[in-house]
């Protein structure tokens, strides 16, 4: 028997101060930089390493209808600062999170594309489950 | 969603001075339309993008082609259809164009089911639909 239920899926929303985006799409990026040295045989040997910070960006569309360019002023405001941010998406907990970039665009339709990148060096932890 | 679209440029045109226009789902017969021109707007095609959320609102953003066939007795000049048209409905929707809208095709038959000779044009409209949220 075969099963094919229909995917149901909402935009999650994450909370930054006063910015609020209605998350479609994410992604977080992560990696260690491992150092090197030669030997006196020639071969390799790992000397250090250095765990570089975690890049998440949410990506979202924003439909402006009473505060045009709302969510622009409010990721500016953000940017501006180093506030710092903790948001949950979908069971993962982000905390330390600084606001590094922000995009918006308009392509002349009705919305805007707009994301948002964060920077934090903090260790990823699960919800709790209520 | 499709019918407030068509009621929506039927509507324009009716206050722009249109006055034989009829939806396509108003079954209204043929016979009893205007024995001279009159036009019918209907769906060419209806396309709904993903949905956009936000507090209290979901936003639907549609593409849809309208079509409104301006039909003229089969024995009147085809030249009269189309001063007719370039009178009375083109400037209504040259003004209803900008970089979302735009009158983007404009094609002419002979349609024997109505007997009748029918200009159609297609008009490129998008928008978005809202929604409010409950239980938010």
């Amino acid at each position: 028997m075969k099963d094919t239920p229909f995917n149901v899926r909402e935009a999650v929303p994450v909370t930054l101060g006063s910015l609020t985006l209605y998350c479609e799409e994410f992604r977080v990026t992560d990696s260690t930089a491992w150092f090197e040295q030669p030997t006196v045989s020639g071969d390799t040997a790992i000397t250090n390493c250095c765990r570089h910070a975690k890049k998440i960006t949410l990506t979202g569309r924003v439909a402006e209808e009473d505060t045009p360019l709302g969510f622009i002023i409010a990721a500016d405001s953000a940017a501006g600062t180093s506030n710092v941010y903790s948001f949950t998406y979908r069971g993962a907990v982000f905390s330390g999170c600084r606001v590094a970039s922000f995009t918006a665009e308009d392509k002349g339709g009705p919305f805007f594309y707009v994301s948002v990148t964060l920077i934090s060096s903090e260790p990823v932890t699960a919800a709790e489950v209520v | 969603m499709i019918r407030n679209i068509i009621e929506s440029l039927v509507t324009e045109l009716r206050n722009s001075g249109v006055t034989e226009i009829y939806s396509a789902f108003d079954a209204i017969p043929v016979s009893r339309k205007s024995s001279g021109f009159f036009t019918v707007a209907d769906i060419g095609g209806f396309e709904c993008g993903r949905p956009i959320y936000s507090q209290y609102t979901v936003f639907m953003p549609f593409k849809s082609e309208v079509l409104l066939s301006v039909t003229a007795p089969e024995d009147s000049r085809l030249d009269r259809l189309y001063s007719y048209f370039g009178s009375d409905i083109e400037p209504v929707l040259l003004s209803l164009s900008d970089l979302d809208c735009r009158l983007s095709k404009v094609t002419v038959k002979h349609d024997s089911n109505i007997r009748r000779l029918v200009l159609t044009a297609s008009f490129s409209v998008c928008g978005v639909e809202r929604i409010e949220r409950s239980g938010e």
